[in-house]
């Protein structure tokens, strides 16, 4: 690099530290009524919950033979969701994807908020949240352990473990930054991000072994990622229900998983764009990029998609065949097809037809990917629930106003942790940020 | 015992000044580089052996082994139902296993980063406040009688041209910190 070329990049770099500085301080009257918006959903989603822990489960539309429903499908779907963090910033980062930078930060809050949010569906679900201590293996006085046979308990395990993992993954590149805010901060909020940042330098000593400790944690990080969604998947696949029992479900759930973090990244980063006035710095060639990725992961979707119905279907076993018949031609038929719709048949001519992308396109498929994955979800769960082994068992589910209350809020409260974090934190690595500065 | 302070517009200028003071028999151990953001190339005499995939692997390792020890001695302890099956099975255990050896791998990476970084250990040689906004700052820990030798040496890498095009600006200062 010359001279020239190193103090016009260096320059720039300085005007683009200040710009998104800049952005963190003060709040717009917009972003307040987001905030506010966000809060109220998120409020009555919590009295939602309170009140199906005073009143009791049978408040929920959760009945015979279904007793997984809303909630086991937004567990399912948030930490699919999570895998965004991971595939952006793990794997780019791993290939040296310079384009990966302006995102990279978005994309690991997003599986650290999508865990906090999926982890807490079990809690949920079991109706008495303060007794979730028991699935942990702690010496106690009825002599009982967990099972560490099911699949609940390596839930448990996963899931703690991709959370502590996303949150040190998200905090380490964020260090450097929180020395950078704290040299331009004075009083109680100087130090608060002084000791957030753990007296952070810039020495080439630290920084050697922060670069380090990033490749190593984006390689461990990529496994437990594909771990952790591996046993939700044995949530199912390990029982005998029809329609469950497969052996193809690990890797259908991680594809689906990846390609769920990508739309909601999109998603978020278009959110973001609007909000903080970033379009100098997440472009259109962003928006184009992980809109390929998108078109790829939905053909890899419908592939596994394809090859599980297939089976089901070749198979023609009378065990599997009503909730095949159910899922795609009966009650939930339309649910079904429009899966279809949004996951393959939108992505693919909005997005994969060259003339036709651009960043609306791509958010709007994005946003038809998201309802079509937790559509997914939920013709992966309830189906199989309501057509058991016995005819006469057969039954009907419909969720209660509760559980569409507590489902609705978890979405606000994605959008609420974001608002905070955004006006906490710098959303863009400033460290790492090389591209060209903003125009304006 | 002080710090010299040095300034330099060019990092990879700064680079070469650390390996040419090391060459002139200043301990490395003694320097330290200071940036905004990491350096392209590091000075050889700065670069260290690095412990983390070490760390990790025997975290890992540790993890591992003591989370399947213990739910082996817990499935023996309170022996389940299993119809049939095996108390003990490397299968389902297997996957509670897979789970805590990542964990103590990620557990090991972040020990051996604050250890490494001598981040919370305070092992930061010193903190140079007012870091610029571009380049780097060198400091350079000696004594008064060596800072006459080193001051000079300082001045001299300065001014040497960083490339064809325009002279690294390095300003030498002794500031005590």
């Amino acid at each position: 690099m010359t001279t020239e070329a190193r103090l016009r990049a260096e320059a720039d770099h300085a005007r683009v530290r200040n710009d998104l500085l800049a952005r963190m301080a003060g709040a717009s009257g917009r972003y307040l009524a987001a905030v506010a918006l966000c809060g109220a959903v998120v409020a009555w989603a919590l009295f939602a919950w309170a009140y199906q822990i005073r009143e009791g489960f049978g408040q929920t539309g959760l009945q015979r033979p279904v007793y997984w429903g809303v909630y086991i499908v937004s567990f399912v779907f948030w930490i699919g969701i999570s895998h965004a963090g991971t595939l952006i910033s793990a794997i780019l980062r791993l290939t040296g994807a310079g384009w990966r930078k302006p995102v990279t930060r978005a994309a690991e809050a997003i599986t650290v908020f999508c865990l906090l949010i999926g982890g807490l569906f079990p809690l949920i679900h079991i109706s008495r949240p303060w007794l979730f201590y028991w699935m942990l293996p702690y010496p106690n006085e009825r002599y009982l352990w967990p099972n560490f046979r099911s699949p609940l308990f390596w839930d448990l395990a996963a899931i703690l473990t991709y959370l502590a993992g996303s949150a040190i993954f998200l905090y380490l590149p964020l260090i450097p930054d929180l020395a950078e805010i704290a040299d331009r901060s004075s009083g109680l909020k100087r130090k608060a991000y002084r000791a957030l940042s753990l007296g952070w330098t810039g020495s080439s000593r630290q920084w050697q072994a922060l670069e380090r400790s990033m490749q190593l944690m984006a390689l461990v990080i990529l496994a437990i990622a594909v771990s952790v969604h591996s046993v939700v998947a044995s949530d199912f696949s390990m029982s005998v229900n029809p329609a469950w029992h497969s052996t193809i479900f690990a890797p259908y759930f991680v594809v689906g998983a990846i390609f769920s973090g990508i739309a909601a990244l999109v998603v978020v980063m278009a959110v973001l764009r609007k909000l903080m006035r970033l379009e100098n710095y997440l472009r259109e060639e962003h928006f184009s990029k992980l809109g390929k990725l998108l078109v790829l992961m939905s053909l890899v979707w419908l592939y596994f998609t394809f090859s599980e119905h297939l089976t089901a279907w070749y198979g023609n076993r009378p065990l599997e065949m009503p909730a095949l018949h159910l899922k795609e031609r009966g009650a939930y038929g339309a649910l079904f097809w429009a899966m279809v719709a949004c996951n393959f048949a939108l992505p693919f001519v909005l997005v994969g037809i060259r003339r036709l992308r651009s960043i609306p396109t791509v958010v709007a498929s994005s946003v038809a990917v998201l309802a079509g994955m937790w559509l997914e979800r939920f013709l992966i769960v309830v189906p199989t629930l309501q057509r058991p082994a016995l005819p006469a068992a057969w039954g009907a589910y419909a969720p209660s106003w509760v559980e569409v209350s507590i489902g609705a809020g978890t979405f606000a409260a994605m959008a609420l942790l974001y608002l905070l974090f955004v006006k906490a934190f710098p959303i863009i690595a400033i460290w790492e940020y090389e591209d060209e500065a903003p125009a304006s | 015992m002080k710090h010299l302070r040095a300034e330099f517009d060019d990092p990879a200028a700064a680079a070469a000044a650390v390996d040419a003071l090391a060459a002139a028999g200043v301990d490395p151990r003694a320097m330290e580089l200071y940036s905004r953001r990491p350096l392209e190339r590091y000075p050889d005499a700065l670069r260290r052996r690095s412990f983390q995939s070490l760390g990790a692997v025997a975290c890992a390792i540790a993890a591992g082994v003591g989370a399947t020890a213990l739910m082996a001695w817990i499935q023996r302890d309170y022996p389940l139902n299993t119809g049939g099956m095996p108390i003990v099975s490397g299968w389902s255990t297997g996957v509670v296993t897979l789970e805590m050896t990542l964990a103590g791998a990620v557990l090991g990476i972040c020990v051996v980063l604050l250890w490494e970084s001598g981040l919370l250990s305070g092992g930061a040689k010193a903190d140079p406040k007012g870091l610029p906004d571009r380049g780097a700052v060198l400091l350079v820990s000696c004594s008064r009688r060596e800072a006459a030798t080193v001051k000079p040496l300082l001045d001299g890498l300065g001014a040497a041209p960083s490339d064809e095009a325009q002279p690294a600006a390095a300003t030498v200062s002794d500031n005590l910190y």
